[in-house]
């Protein structure tokens, strides 16, 4: 169903409402002198928008169907709804994290707000994309805030090379997929002759459905498409850039690109594979290899990590891998009769979206933990500084190792239901083979994710470590965290809650 | 007969004591006693253990104690509660289903259905009491621990949730969550309170464990895609339409699938190749752990076996029984052997627990009647006297802080009291007559014996293992007890303190119970074996010349007694009561046709019954008795009912 602009305005409401919200502060940090200096009103406001964005979301999922917003440039439907829920969520946690963390770095600015929310509605946008222009529209919205958000700690050699590094390669990774969506126009001008090329998955799934034989430039502009969106998502081997970048910036900005930027990145791949699933023979082996390098690979390298941010840096990558796994799902290509095809595709989508939403809130949730332990003053960089923590503070290692059973994928938590619905729809897709490597890559996982817990429980403190100073306040994390890990014991008892989003997943259809 | 008084008992049993360790989280925290910690070693030699350091009054401390131990006794009173009202019937339909069922939609999302779905048979009433008796006597003893008591015991209370949950759960998913959410409190109380390499060992316990979990869990998921339902009970049922679809997979598929099952339940147990987990594990664990560990955890291997492996595996569990058994026989010798040499004293009840195992994988892969209740008794008997075994080197610990045998020598002047329930403990775990062991280790290689599947050699084999057990344990007693004093601080160690005696007591009446009485215990695992091993499953040899004719006439007999008991749709033969022929055997002398089967059942539990007709729970009159021996038709319904009920 097509909408008519105004009505397609509405159905954009919760990205719509982000975008409004970034304005309002931006404008009411610059402009009032009493908005500045009350620190707490950029949270709040930023917060409140966030709050406002998931509600719409949420009234909307229902009603979506299978909207085309804007003459079909904006797919309005169920999921991108789930999506903008999953990320305004994400967004809030982070936007809680970080008010406190910025206080005690004395980085406490509005801008900061502004930049989360662009970023957020650039993620949205990206989840909505129809059009392959308004996908690269979208990850530049999304990536040029999150540079700025990079280097946020100015003053800090480690932030600035983050935030370098992460353009230089961001903007390589853009041109990328500039030139393969270019390809992609130009080679589909052929699929159907006398054509005019075009963008629009929609109907570029339509016409690869009628002539699943593509030419070599569309192949090319597919394959250079997929780098560019790995490169977003952080696959291997296109994930160099991930742990300095995450090392590098400020904690609260790791976790909320680690979390935001991942689910953008996965909303679109799931979006342009899904309407390329009719020329699946030339991409399903691409895009299996790289969730098994992806997870070998970032889990293999987390084990040998010393420094927390690069563990969960290196863990983001190996949680992407278990996702491509999703998409490899998604084809059903094991599947014997078109039916259980179409049922592998709805229960990957489904499991897609409801591990995003989980990886999603345990990534904030690890990262809001070591921000919280960061309230009395000590960075928390390396392990070491995690030693003997349940001695000085106990509720902090508990609630962290809540969220490593949840990465891990130990019941009763919602990782494990989020990899059980993996495993699910990998094996109804008749991909055992897969789901056998996704269960060796988390045995690894569960290592690292056992070592950070045993430093923090097993250990006696470290003599060396810097003396706690003065609490600050941190009002903002500690709610983040109670939300973030009372979702997560919640979802991983009861993850029927959440049906709507699974069932807003599968109305995502099989070209 | 009205199941239960109280609604969703199963769930209450599993659920409370998480509720407890809610509580006890809630509860201020009381202070550490700072003398001694874990693993330093020879330096607190000096140190002469929790009896003489009455720890100071500390309001906390006992709150903490006291609301952990409730809510272990509560639990553990509702599970004996549990196993009185079990209803233990050999004729009543009702017993051979599962019972106190609880059901309910759990998650529903998608083309997904889980269940929750709890229920229990005879297998897992005693294992659940078995845990609620072990976790409560596991508190009384850690109410001396002297650091960070209240961690511990959320830790032990959280553990207990799990491990009743896992012998509960009939949904493989549910099953699934309780087998994995139990590691982590196990990991924490070994890698918090253990001792020096306690961080290696957590590790790797949780490691080995994952590793055979999750790719049971690509099982799980299989058999759910295959059949759509999650069901234990559906899908143990050959007659289900969910186990006739499985049933139609392909061959090699279903062969890795039960693989993938016995994988998680072999490195559980431990069986051989894969029990290197173990000794460190235990080891470092401390004394509450190891018990808990031995006592219950390892029980969840066998369980899984009994529970999931076999009945919803059969073919495949028959064509891979070799394998098990082999493994099973080098387990039992290899870890005996190992057992010998061991310095360190508590490695050398971690082997033992390998090599008892090993018996249990053994008997319940004869497929035979008799091993698979040896096995499933020798389970029980394993999970009394090793943990006493921990418990009593765990004292042992506290007040030397070493574990080295070599340490010790000539306790008994010192610590009579100790010194006899040590002895207790080793006679049980070497099997002596009259002891618990006994009771299940002969069933089992008397069904090694008479199975196709192994035969002589095997048994010969493994009753090395029983002579091995002799040598090990009788010398360890030795080492540690008997002989001259060596060392000077021997001489001062005091005996058992009251809670010392308070948790061993306990375990002294059931070892002697089991021993004598075992059928009091058993008779309500009997139904739930015959399901398992069917008739039709068994693998009697019928070439052993002596026992043909009285298997033969076994098998026919059974067909008989079944013939106009049952419904119709229910064709599985019944066998009688053990304890009737027990009696029977003992009251009239001359066996006649029927009872020679008689002989072959008593001989399994004849000493049992020799050692004065049991503890005492057993009154049953002479003349029923004589009565079903003869006449084992359907007038014989009415009256085992009756007789069942006087017995209770």
């Amino acid at each position: 169903m097509i909408l008519s602009n105004g009505a397609s305005l509405a159905a954009i409401a919760p990205i719509l409402a982000v975008m409004i919200t970034g304005m309002i502060v931006l404008l009411g940090d610059s402009c009032l002198k009493l908005w500045r200096q009350a620190k707490w009103v950029s949270p709040t406001i930023s917060v409140l928008g966030l709050v406002v964005s998931a509600a719409l979301a949420c009234s909307l999922i229902g009603t979506s169907g299978q909207q085309l917003a804007f003459s079909g440039a904006l797919t309005a439907d169920a999921f991108s709804q789930a999506c903008n829920i999953i990320l305004a969520v994400i967004a809030a946690l982070a936007v809680m994290g970080s008010a406190t963390y910025l206080e005690n770095r004395g980085l406490q600015h509005g801008e900061y707000y502004v930049l989360v929310l662009f970023s957020t509605s650039g993620a949205m946008l990206m989840a909505a994309a129809s059009e392959l222009i308004v996908l690269f529209v979208a990850v530049e919205i999304l990536s040029v805030a999150l540079y700025v958000l990079a280097g946020y700690a100015r003053t800090e050699r480690k932030s600035e090379e983050a935030a370098l590094k992460y353009f230089l390669l961001g903007a390589f990774a853009g041109g990328f997929l500039l030139y393969g969506i270019a390809l992609i126009y130009g080679g589909s001008s052929s699929i159907v002759p006398g054509q005019v090329g075009t963008t629009n998955l929609r109907a570029l799934g339509i016409y690869l459905h009628q002539m699943p034989a593509p030419n070599q430039m569309f192949i090319a502009g597919t394959a250079l498409l997929m780098v560019g969106l790995a490169f977003k998502a952080a696959l291997v081997p296109f994930h160099m850039w991930t742990p300095d970048v995450y090392e590098g910036a400020p904690t609260s900005v790791t976790a909320f690109m680690a979390a935001a930027a991942k689910v953008g990145a996965f909303a679109a791949i799931l979006r342009v594979f899904n309407a390329f699933i009719p020329i699946s023979e030339y991409w399903l082996i691409i895009v299996q290899v790289l969730a098994v390098a992806t997870m070998f690979g970032g889990n293999i390298l987390a084990v040998v990590q010393d420094n927390v941010k690069r563990i969960l840096a290196y863990s983001s990558i190996a949680h992407a891998g278990y996702l491509m796994v999703g998409i490899s799902a998604l084809t059903g290509s094991g599947a014997a009769t078109d039916a259980l095809k179409a049922e592998a595709h709805s229960a990957a989508m489904g499991g897609i979206t409801f591990y995003l939403l989980a990886y999603g809130i345990m990534t904030m949730g690890a990262f809001g933990v070591l921000i919280w332990i960061s309230r009395r003053g000590r960075d928390v960089q390396t392990l070491n500084d995690l030693k003997g923590l349940v001695k000085t503070d106990p509720v902090a290692a508990y609630t962290m190792l809540i969220f490593m059973l949840s990465l891990g994928g130990i019941p009763p938590t919602m990782g494990f239901m989020g990899k059980w619905f993996l495993f699910y729809a990998t094996l109804q897709a008749g991909q055992l083979w897969l789901a056998v490597t996704l269960a060796l890559a988390s045995i690894i996982s569960i290592y690292y994710y056992l070592r950070v817990v045993w430093v923090m429980c097993f250990t006696e403190p470290d003599e060396n470590a810097v003396a706690p100073g003065r609490a600050v306040a941190s009002g903002g994390v500690v709610v983040s965290l109670i939300a973030s890990a009372a979702a997560t014991l919640l979802f991983g008892v009861a993850p029927g809650l959440l049906h709507s989003l699974m069932d807003a997943a599968s109305t995502v259809l099989r070209p | 007969m009205p199941q239960t008084e109280i609604p969703n008992i199963l769930s209450t049993l599993t659920f409370l004591p998480l509720i407890g360790a809610v509580v006890v989280m809630c509860l201020p925290r009381p202070r550490d006693i700072a003398a001694a910690g874990h693993g330093h070693g020879h330096d607190d030699a000096h140190d002469h253990g929790s009896a003489d350091t009455r720890p100071v009054f500390d309001p906390n401390r006992q709150l903490v104690n006291g609301v952990a131990f409730l809510f272990t006794l509560v639990t553990f009173l509702l599970s004996v509660m549990l196993f009185l009202k079990f209803n233990s019937s050999f004729v009543d339909v009702a017993a051979r289903n599962m019972q106190f069922v609880e059901r309910a939609d759990w998650i529903t999302l998608g083309s997904v259905h889980i269940q929750y779905h709890l229920g229990i048979d005879g297998i897992s009433l005693l294992l659940i009491v078995l845990t609620t008796f072990l976790s409560m006597l596991c508190v009384l003893f850690s109410t001396q621990n002297k650091e960070r008591l209240k961690e511990f015991m959320v830790f032990l209370l959280m553990l207990e949730t799990g491990m009743i949950g896992v012998f509960c759960a009939l949904d493989l998913v549910l099953f699934y969550v309780f087998w994995e959410a139990m590691l982590i409190p196990m990991y924490f109380l070994i890698g918090i309170f253990g001792h020096e390499n306690r961080v290696y060992a957590a590790v790797k316990f949780f490691l080995f464990t994952f590793a055979g979990s999750v790719l049971m869990l690509i099982a799980i998921i299989s058999t759910y895609n295959a059949t759509g339902s999650l069901d234990v009970v559906a899908l143990s049922n050959p007659a289900s339409l969910a186990a006739t679809k499985l049933h139609h997979l392909d061959p090699q598929a279903l062969l890795w699938m039960f693989g993938a099952f016995s994988l998680a339940f072999m490195i559980k147990v431990p069986m051989f190749p894969f029990h290197t987990w173990l000794p460190d594990a235990h080891v470092e664990a401390p004394t509450a752990g190891s018990v808990i560990l031995a006592g219950v955890m390892l029980k969840m291997g066998t369980y899984g076996f009994v529970r999931f492996c076999l009945p919803i595996f059969p073919e495949q569990a028959q064509s891979m029984a070799p394998v098990f058994i082999t493994l099973a026989i080098i387990g039992i010798v290899y870890a005996s052997i190992v057992a010998i040499v061991q310095p360190d004293a508590k490695k050398l009840v971690a082997y033992s627990s390998v090599a008892h195992l090993g018996f249990v994988i053994l008997g319940i892969f004869t497929f035979t009647r008799v091993g698979m209740m040896g096995a499933l008794i020798q389970n029980i008997n394993h999970g009394i006297s090793t943990p006493m075994l921990f418990f009593i080197v765990g004292m042992l610990y506290d007040r030397r802080h070493t574990r080295q045998i070599s340490e010790y020598g000539g306790l008994k002047k010192h610590m009579p009291m100790m010194a006899t329930m040590l002895l207790i403990a080793t006679l049980a775990s070497v099997a002596v007559p009259f002891f618990n062991g006994f009771v299940g280790e002969f069933p089992i290689l008397q069904g090694t014996y008479i199975s196709s599947v192994t035969g002589i050699v095997p048994t010969a084999i493994a009753a090395t293992g029983m002579v091995l057990s002799a040598v090990y344990m009788l010398w360890w007693f030795q080492r540690l007890m008997l002989g001259p004093v060596k060392q000077e601080v021997n001489k001062h160690l005091p005996d058992l303190n009251k809670t010392e005696l308070a948790v061993l007591i306990p375990l002294v009446v059931v070892v002697f119970w089991f021993g004598l009485g075992s059928p009091y215990w058993t008779h309500r695992l009997e139904t739930a074996v015959n399901l398992e091993v069917p008739v039709e499953v068994e693998k009697i040899n019928e070439d052993l010349p002596i026992l043909r004719a009285q298997f033969l006439n076994r098998v026919s007999h059974d067909r008989i007694t079944s013939r106009g008991k049952h419904n119709e749709e229910d064709s599985r033969p019944m066998t009688i009561h053990p304890e009737m022929e027990i009696i029977k055997f003992k009251d009239i002398p001359p066996p006649k046709p029927p009872t020679v089967r008689g002989m072959m059942k008593a001989g399994a539990s004849a000493p049992a019954a020799g050692g004065g007709g049991g503890g005492g729970a057993r009154t049953a009159p002479k003349p029923r008795q004589r009565f079903h021996a003869e006449q084992p038709t359907a007038t014989s319904k009415s009256l085992n009912a009756k007789k069942l009920e006087g017995s209770r």
